[in-house]
This record gives structure tokens, C-alpha cells and sequence, in this order.
């Protein structure tokens, strides 16, 4: 039995209002395809079946990348990873994250807005709709059990992008529009620890664009990945920091992805290296701090204790760059 | 002279653009499509099975069950296996129709108009199954609780066993100053071939039932069609189109039965259309049978100055519910185990035990690497606990010419193991400490290695071994090929006919070098037709490392024939020729007493790791696979076996972790079953390729495809030892798995 997608409505709007239009005209059965490489195969496992697909690719605006008058660095939301990975304008950890994502070939057609609004995943929704159905559908699929955590009343599906917790680090703000006009939001705000409800942006909006503000310190993302070639990240840690010459923090943004449903700021790690150089003591407390209350689940393909290990190690290593 | 010529393959192109058709490819627009359904049923019995609601569904032509099957059993080497599952039959099989023993056994065929038909059609059968106890693994089977085939009257699970029994135990283990054991743990493998199983059937135009397929003997697909249909040979047809990869994955049976019997019954109701049928990755991964899980125990005795004075071993491999080709897989585990040594004394038991898992079958090296990975784990831990170097213990030990093999007879001439083990020493710089940084290679090294490289441990291994070439313990041997010559005062055209099967290694490029090279001709005068019964002899199976070999010395013979003819003025000139190498026999049943097989291959590998302590994560930095090939026909070719080989190897013995419980597959697919991608190989791979001629190989050429494979995972695991001091018994090193050893071995 392979795979095939379902019957929909494939439409290229090449303006945004049409692309809103669209969108809010349907009902809530369209859905935005950024290279659709994520929406493509959950359709094909049924995971999704809406009735219209809207690509946002003949929409020229939202594509490109620019330094502002002001030195932000601004992405158009349709901009391929593959060419923000190979972009000279943006900050290097940008452009290191984007390489890291999943494959060339999906480099090429998956976008940088796709990325960030990249679905939860988790080993039981993630799976051919036959499979779902013999193991009874979980909450994320309109069942009423999470089989993560059965006694839970929660989804525990994972966020899995690799370029949130980059752009929640340098403080980036995201531009999104709808039928009730644009609003601009710190990327941070616009996740949601919950494997359901993981973002703050209704069926009808767009994505547009990411700003990132002139960034002049050091910054890094460290990726725990099982396979070289192709992979989601296992844990994904994004540090951006500003330290003096003797190498003291001056300020911190610290970021841990894939162990929760939404990208996690660590905050008392942040709090408690302003004001300290990084050695190995300092770091070692960092990494505690950033990684206790971390309870990553059983839901990928390695198993959770082995993510809750490994979350203090990508912290480490992560701080140990910014040293470096 | 085309031998010895890397010679660009003359199917490159088409693979390459993707004008090669393979058989997922073939279908006409009209052709009918069938969809095989799994009975889903590890072990159960079946109560009934209602087809009218998925006959009723529209486009569905008919539904084939195993009341349509004439013969309903199969097998390669034993008929055990049903075609189907269920409660009609003929009455003509010996083996009872109503149970499934495995989760992939197929309960029926639905042919329609469409695909969707087809699914819609198979989703619509109706059944009853009564649960039976699923025997889920060895240690269940081993209890005979519950019997996966009671029909076999052993009364047991445990249905096949072989024996060693050499010299005097009490006394080997008496001269032993130090002594190694270990039970060792062995994973299934599965072979994920680039195209999963696709076929097309449809009665020729002299009646034969014929089916396209992808296989590795053409000739046996064709003998077990005839056999559930019940016809004779030669009114079935197999064909092979291009193939893509088969590993001993397509040594046996999967679509070609059902679409041989869909053929003739659309035939018979007078529908000419082609039928044709894929399996989708899930499918082919739950369907076909894998490289066997294990146990295996054994010790290992030495004397202080690193002689080896006695080995036992008790091994336990998973056949899973149906015998496919495990009683020989057993055979060349039973040799291996006992490693490419001389030992005096030798005590080995060796099972094959029926369970309602996935059944295990061939895949490159056959039984080699379960017990090459035991013999060569035992060797390194002796070599740690005499604190000798692993080389010079192996020096030491090694068989050479004119050894007495494990089997109490004479090694087959050839033996070269020596010089392998030295040539693989000096290029990987044995003698010399290890580098502390990686050598540098053509490929980038994971990109989560540690900023400070103060977590990572580099290490070394060594392992070496020896691979039967050719069918073993007296199975029937022997390889045709037919060679045409045509001209007039001379040869302008040269055909060879022949049905070793290409499945992505290159055998028919060797073949038209072989016969440009025996016929005295330009490789491009020759034209091959190839994996056609009804055009070929019988030239066996593209596996045991023997294609080149039993293929060379068929063309040579064919040859030879067709030059006779030529002179005596034939035109064209034909020659046929049906090689048959030295006999083998069967191993005495009590001592093991006999002569396995007519000549072997030698190979030696040394690896470089480096091992992330903190991650678990491992990285491969260098390989040195050294391997007597006897003579390179094609070297190119030779390398793409060896960095092929290589990284099959790298994913047994690191990622490939096929979760199977309570007799089903969870992770059927590449997502989650993890082998290894570009980014996971090794850095480098430096092929050392030896040509000391095989006193019987054709050119001396020796077989070396399965060879690679045998000592990989041993080797990874000495390295790893020594980067870390932790033995691991059991693979794949998973991150977590090394990170669990790491940490019992030394807790926090």
C-alpha cells in the first residue's frame, strides 16, 4: 500500500491579500504551504486532509533577504533554508542552523517560514493512518488519549524546528498578516508548550517576515542529531551572548529546542551568567540550570532518558563556543 | 585484454538517467494491479474468511486465496511455508494452511483495475483469527512450550542442529593459561535494497506463465513457481529486469508466486492484461525475512605464548517461522564461529530454532558475520588478557596452506589468510601508535562533536576472517553459460548468454569482460542476454560470493565449446558449458567431520574510531579493508563491494536497530530503522587489494562481495574497546547503548 495524497485545491496567490483572502474565506479548511515538505507527507499519512492548498510561492515580497536601513537583518518568510543557510547576510548562526536542517534536497524546497511554523511531531501521530488507527487515535489526532502520557490531559508532541531557537536567541520579531490587518511579535511569544496548540497565530494568518536586530556578539546553535544526513533535531541549544574583554557575560540569551512543544528560554541559566566569565565551574552550573526542569518524553527516536542526558551536554557545548 | 580493466559499467548511463527500467517500471497503462494482504497475525488460527464484501467492491477483478493454489507450500530449501493462509486448499502441501505464523504471512491476493481498488478491496476482507501464544524469541522457542510447527514430529522448536566435536576438550582446556568467554547478543539486519519488491506477471506469447521480477536466481524463482502451480518448469518464465539491490533479500520468494498464479487465472478467464504488484517500504520491511538475530556463547583457550588450544561455542540463531534459507545460514555460522584459526580442540553446537518472529534468511556474509563477530571478539578480548598485540596473536594462530580446517580436513588450496592479515597490518600502520587526530578523508566528520576535543577517545581494532565462495555442504554447484560466435573468416560478434543475476554489483560487466577476454575479442563485440529462462541456463544464485567465480569458469568453458565449433566450421558457433566445482559434502553428524566447501575468501580490516564520551555518538575515521580478491577482474568494481560492504557494516554494528516484539515489526520503516547516510559513513575507506591467484578461480579470481562485511562489526567493537576500555557483547551501538556501557562500566 503506498502512500498517495489526498484530492485538495493546489492555489498560488501572488498577492498577499489574495493569500488572505483565501485563507480566511475557506472556512479554516486551507492550510499555507511554505515548501511543503512537512504538510506533504502528513497528508499522506491523513494526519491533515484540508480541502485547499495555498502556496505562498509566487508572492514576491515574501522572499529574499536585506539589511534595513537600521542594520536588521529582514528574511522574507518564503526564502528557501537552503538559501538562508548560504547567505553572507546573515548572522553566521543563522546560516550554520539553516545548514543543519533535515537534507539538501529538502533544503532547497522547504522555507525558512515553513521552519519556524513547523508542526509538533511525536512517534505516534507521525505515522501512516492505519497505524493510527490500531493503536487508537491520540489526542493531536482527535482521540482523547495522549499515548505519551495517558493520564495526562496534555499533548506532548515536540517542536522540532532548528531555526526558533536561533531566532528567539538574537531577540528576532516576526511579521505576520491577516484579514484583521499586520501585527509584529517577538518570535518568542509566538510558541506554545502545548503538542496541540503550538502557536500563537490563527488559521488565517501569514507569516511574512523575520527581523533580527544588528547582532554583535557571539552566538552559536549545537544540534544533537542521530544521523548526519538527514535529521530533526534530538535537542537543539541556541546561545547568543554579549561578553567583555575579559570574557565576562554581559548578557545572555539562552534557548533549548526539541525537548518540550515549544522552543524554552532558559532563563535562570541566563540569570545566573550575567556577570560571569565562563569557565568550566560556571558553565557546569549553567548547563544544571538550564536542563532541570527539562523533561523531554518518549516520543522520538531515541529514548527520553537519553534526551534528558544529553540536554545538559548540548548546553555545555553550546556555552563552551561562546568561550571558544 | 579486458580483464583487470576498470571499465565503466555498460548499464551505467541508463541508471544514472533513469532511462533503466526496473520492475516497478514495467506496467503498461492497461495493466491490472494486485495488492497481497498480510494476515497481520503473528500466530493464530484462522476461524473463517469472507471475500464477498471485497469482491463487491468496484474494480476488484477477482481474489486468488489458498483454495487457488494448486500447491500450496514453498520454500528454498524446505517446503514450510505456505502461499497462503487459509482454510481451503487442495490437500496437496504438507504444511497445514490454517495457521499464521508470521505477521506477513499472506492470507490472499486482491487484483483490480487500480491501486486504490486494489487497497479498497484488500481493507475489505473479512477475518476471524482465534489467538494462538506467539513464540516471540529464542528463549520462548527454546522452552518448546508452544510449538511454531508442531506438524514437524521433532516435538521441538529447535529443528535443525549441527555439531564439532575436534580433539579433547579436557586437554585443550588444561593447556590453556588463559581462558575468554562471553555471550554474545546479535541483532536482526535488514537489507533496505533501494527499490522495494515490485513485479509484473502475464502469460507470453507461447503460453508460458511469465514473471518480471527482481531476483538472485532466476532459475529457482522459476522452480518454486512451478512447483505452488503446479506445472512444469518450462511453462514458467522468469524474467529479471534491472534490480535494485538485493543483499540475499531476494533469495527467496515474495511477490513472484502470486503474481505467476494471477497471471494464469486472468489467463484462464481470458484477460490478457499484465498484472502488477510494489510493496511499499513498510511492507517490504515487514515482508521479507532478515539477517538472523542470535545468541552465541563461547570461550576461548590460549596457551600463555598466545597458541590456541580450545574453543567451544553454542549458537542460537532465530529463524524465525519458516526455514527460508536458515539451515545453511546455521552451516557458515557454525564455521565462523570457530574463526579463520587453527584449533586443535573444538566443542560447537549450533541451532536453528523456529519462532513466530520475522524469519531470518540470507543477507551478505550468511551467517559469517554472526559468528566472524563472536570468533573475532573472543580473539581481541584473548589478545587484551595475554596482553599481546591483536596482529601477532592472529600471526600466531592463522590458517594457512595445508591447515586442517575445524571440519578435520584439509583447507582447500589458496589459503592466503597470512598475507592478508600483514598487507592489512602494514597500510593501516598497526605497528605504529595510533594518531591522535583523525587522518583526513573525503568526508566531513559529524557535526556534533565537542568544541574541545577533551570527550573524545580514539581507538583501534583489528579482525580478520575467511568466507566460503560457492554453495556449501554438498548443495548442488553449478553455473551454465552459452557463448555464440558469429562471422564468417572471423569472429565479428560474440554472444554470451547467461543468467547471473545484476543486482547493482556489477556482474555483468565481469561477465562481458570475462568472455571478451576468453573468446580473444574487444569487450565491445560481445553482447550479453541475460536472466532469462527461457534463454539461459541455470547459472544459480548471485550470492555466497560466487558470481564471478562460477560465472568465470562457466564463460571459460563456453568459450573453449564454441572455439571447437568455430573450427569445425560451425556458424554461428556455439558453446555451452555447465561448470561444476569440487564436491562438497555434509558435516558428519556426530564430529562435524567433512568438506564444507571447495575454496574460500581472506580478509582482513583494521578501524579507526573516534568515540564522543559524553554523546555515546561514534565516528568510523578510517577503515583499511583488505581483501585477496585472487585477481580484479574489474577494480572499480571491487572498491564499490569494499566501501559497499563497508557501510552495511557501519550500520549493523551502529544504527540499524530493528525493534521487533511479540512477533511484529514496530519501526518498518527508514525513519525510524536508521542505516547509515552520507553523512554517517566512514572517513575513509582505503581498499588494499591483494591478487593472489585462486588456484581454481577463473583468471584466479576469488569471490570477496560478502567479505567486507564479516569483519566490520568486530572491528568497530575492538576499536571502540580500546578508545574506551568497555567490551560491548551486544550491537547496534546506539548513543545510548554505549552511553549505558560507558556508565557501568564506570559509574558517575
Amino acid at each position: 500500500m503506498t502512500l498517495r495524497l489526498p484530492l485538495f485545491e493546489y492555489r498560488t496567490p501572488t498577492s498577499l491579500a489574495e493569500a488572505v483572502a483565501i485563507l480566511s474565506d475557506s472556512d479554516g479548511g486551507a492550510v499555507i504551504a511554505g515548501g511543503g515538505t512537512d504538510l506533504f507527507p502528513k497528508m499522506k499519512r491523513r494526519q491533515t486532509t484540508p480541502t485547499t492548498v495555498v502556496s505562498l510561492s509566487a508572492i514576491p515580497e515574501l522572499s529574499g533577504i536585506e539589511i534595513d536601513s537600521e542594520g536588521n537583518c529582514r528574511l522574507g518568510a518564503s526564502t528557501p533554508v537552503a538559501a538562508v543557510a548560504a547567505s553572507e547576510l546573515v548572522p553566521a548562526v543563522v546560516a550554520a542552523a539553516a545548514a543543519e536542517i533535515a537534507s539538501p534536497q529538502i533544503r532547497n524546497t522547504a522555507t525558512l517560514g515553513g521552519n519556524l511554523c513547523l508542526d509538533t511531531r511525536c512517534n505516534y501521530i507521525d505515522m501512516p493512518e492505519l497505524w493510527r488507527e490500531a493503536s487508537g487515535h491520540c489526542l493531536k489526532d482527535g482521540g482523547d488519549t495522549c499515548w505519551v502520557a495517558p493520564r495526562g490531559d496534555r499533548c506532548w508532541a515536540i517542536s522540532s524546528t532548528d531555526l526558533a531557537p536561533v531566532v528567539i536567541a538574537l531577540n528576532g520579531t516576526l511579521r505576520l498578516v491577516g484579514p484583521r490587518g499586520e501585527r509584529e511579535t517577538p518570535a518568542e511569544a509566538l510558541y506554545r508548550n502545548d503538542g496541540i496548540d503550538y502557536h500563537d497565530r490563527s488559521d488565517d494568518e501569514i507569516l511574512t517576515q523575520v527581523m533580527l536586530p544588528p547582532f554583535g556578539g557571539r552566538a552559536t546553535y549545537r544540534k544533537l542529531r542521530r544521523r548526519g544526513s538527514i535529521d530533526f533535531p534530538l535537542v537543539g541549544v541556541a546561545a547568543a551572548a554579549h561578553l567583555d574583554d575579559r570574557g565576562t557575560v554581559g548578557s545572555i540569551r539562552l534557548v533549548v529546542g526539541a525537548v518540550a512543544s515549544a522552543p524554552l528560554r532558559a532563563t535562570a541559566a541566563e540569570e545566573f551568567l550575567v556577570g560571569r566569565q565562563l569557565t568550566d565551574e560556571v558553565i557546569e552550573e549553567a548547563a544544571r540550570l538550564a536542563s532541570h526542569h527539562v523533561r523531554p518524553q518518549d516520543n522520538t527516536d531515541t529514548g527520553s532518558r537519553y534526551r534528558k542526558w544529553m540536554t545538559p551536554v548540548f548546553v555545555t557545548r553550546a556555552l563552551q563556543d561562546l568561550r571558544a | 585484454m579486458s580483464i583487470g580493466d576498470p571499465m565503466i559499467r555498460p548499464d551505467a548511463r541508463a541508471k544514472v538517467t533513469g532511462e533503466a527500467r526496473y520492475p516497478d517500471d514495467l506496467a503498461p497503462a492497461d495493466a491490472l494491479h494486485a495488492q497481497v494482504v498480510f494476515s497481520n497475525q503473528p500466530h493464530a488460527r484462522m476461524v473463517s474468511m469472507d471475500t464477498t464484501a471485497a469482491a463487491a467492491v468496484p474494480g476488484v477483478v477477482m481474489i486468488l486465496t489458498s483454495a487457488d493454489v494448486p500447491v500450496n507450500e514453498y520454500g528454498l530449501t524446505m517446503f514450510d511455508q505456505p502461499v497462503f493462509i487459509g482454510l481451503e486448499t487442495t490437500g496437496r502441501s504438507r504444511v497445514p494452511a490454517d495457521v499464521s505464523r508470521w505477521e506477513a504471512d499472506h492470507i490472499a491476493l486482491v487484483v483490480a483495475e487500480s491501486p486504490e481498488a486494489a487497497t479498497a478491496g484488500a481493507e475489505a476482507i473479512e477475518v476471524e483469527w482465534e489467538p494462538l501464544p506467539v513464540v516471540a524469541d529464542i528463549e520462548a522457542a527454546l522452552t518448546d512450550e508452544v510449538l511454531v510447527h508442531p506438524e514437524h514430529e521433532s516435538g521441538s522448536n529447535s529443528y535443525y542442529g549441527l555439531r564439532i566435536r575436534k580433539g579433547d576438550m579436557a586437554h585443550g582446556w588444561e593447556q590453556a593459561d588463559v581462558v575468554v568467554e562471553g555471550t554474545y547478543h546479535l541483532p536482526h539486519q535488514e537489507h533496505a535494497y533501494l527499490q522495494p519488491e515490485a513485479g509484473m506477471a502475464y502469460v507470453d506469447e507461447q503460453g508460458r506463465v511469465t514473471v518480471e521480477v527482481p531476483g538472485q536466481w532466476a532459475h529457482e524463482d522459476q522452480e518454486q513457481i512451478a512447483h505452488a502451480l503446479d506445472l512444469p518448469p518450462e511453462r514458467v518464465r522468469v524474467i529479471y529486469p534491472e534490480i535494485g539491490g538485493a543483499f540475499g533479500g531476494r533469495e527467496d520468494m515474495s511477490l513472484q508466486i502470486v503474481l505467476a498464479l494471477a497471471a494464469r487465472a486472468l489467463h484462464e478467464r481470458g484477460d490478457s492484461r499484465p498484472v502488477t504488484s510494489r510493496w511499499s517500504r513498510e511492507e517490504s520491511i515487514v515482508g521479507h525475512h532478515k539477517r538472523h538475530r542470535g545468541i552465541i556463547t563461547a570461550r576461548l583457550g590460549a596457551t600463555r605464548e598466545g597458541k590456541i588450544t580450545a574453543v567451544e561455542a553454542r549458537v542460537h540463531l532465530d529463524a524465525g517461522a519458516y526455514n527460508y534459507t536458515s539451515n545453511k545460514v546455521l552451516g557458515n555460522c557454525h564455521l565462523a564461529v570457530a574463526g579463520a584459526y587453527e584449533v586443535p580442540n573444538a566443542h560447537i553446537d549450533s541451532h536453528a530454532v523456529y519462532t513466530n518472529s520475522t524469519p531470518g534468511g540470507a543477507f551478505r556474509g550468511f551467517g559469517g558475520p554472526q559468528g566472524g563477530f563472536v570468533a573475532e571478539t573472543q580473539m581481541n578480548k584473548l589478545a587484551e588478557a595475554l596482553g599481546m598485540d591483536p596482529v601477532e596473536l592472529r600471526r600466531r594462530n592463522a590458517l594457512r596452506e595445508g591447515s586442517i580446517g575445524i571440519t578435520q580436513t584439509p583447507m582447500p588450496p589458496g589459503v592466503t589468510l597470512p598475507e592478508v592479515i600483514e598487507a592489512c597490518s602494514e597500510a593501516a600502520g598497526m605497528d605504529q601508535p595510533l594518531a591522535p587526530e583523525a587522518p583526513d578523508g573525503p568526508f566531513t566528520p559529524f557535526p556534533t562533536l565537542p568544541p574541545e576535543p577533551i570527550a573524545v577517545k580514539r581507538g583501534r581494532g583489528f579482525a580478520a576472517a575467511f568466507k566460503n565462495v560457492g554453495f556449501s555442504y554438498g548443495f548442488p554447484e553449478r553455473c551454465e553459460a552459452e557463448i555464440r560466435l558469429h562471422g564468417d573468416d572471423r569472429i565479428e560478434r560474440v554472444e554470451l548468454f547467461h543468467a547471473g543475476a545484476e543486482v547493482g554489483q556489477g556482474a555483468h560487466t565481469v561477465d562481458l569482460q570475462m568472455a571478451a577476454d576468453a573468446v580473444g575479442v574487444p569487450v565491445e563485440m560481445v553482447e550479453g542476454h541475460f536472466s532469462d529462462t527461457a534463454t539461459s541456463g541455470d547459472s544459480g544464485s548471485a550470492s555466497a560470493s560466487r558470481l564471478t567465480w562460477m560465472s568465470g569458469n562457466s564463460i571459460l568453458g563456453a568459450a573453449e565449446e564454441a572455439h571447437k565449433a568455430w573450427l569445425e566450421g560451425d556458424r554461428p558457433a556455439v558453446g555451452h558449458f555447465r561448470f561444476v566445482p569440487p564436491p562438497t559434502t555434509t558435516l558428519d553428524p556426530e564430529t562435524g567431520e567433512g568438506v564444507p566447501n571447495f575454496t574460500y575468501g581472506y580478509v582482513a580490516q583494521a578501524v579507526e574510531v573516534s568515540v564522543d564520551i559524553e554523546t555515546g555518538h561514534i565516528t568510523v575515521d578510517r577503515v583499511v579493508s583488505t581483501h585477496d580478491v585472487g585477481r580484479a577482474i574489474n577494480r572499480a568494481l571491487v572498491e564499490g563491494q569494499i566501501q559497499g560492504g563497508v557501510v552495511q557494516g557501519q550500520g549493523y554494528v551502529l544504527s540499524e536497530n530493528l525493534v521487533v516484539e511479540n512477533g511484529h515489526i514496530l519501526n518498518p520503516r527508514l525513519s525510524g530503522y536508521l542505516i547509515p547516510g552520507i553523512g554517517d559513513i566512514p572517513g575513509r575507506v582505503d581498499s588494499v587489494v591483494l591478487e593472489l591467484a585462486d588456484p581454481l578461480g577463473p583468471w584466479g579470481a576469488r569471490g570477496m562481495a560478502e567479505m567486507p562485511m564479516i569483519t566490520y562489526a568486530p572491528a568497530v567493537i575492538a576499536a571502540v574497546h580500546d578508545a574506551t576500555g568497555v567490551w560491548f557483547d551486544e550491537f547496534p551501538l546506539t548513543p545510548s547503548r554505549v552511553l549505558a556501557g560507558l556508565e557501568e562500566a564506570a559509574p558517575h
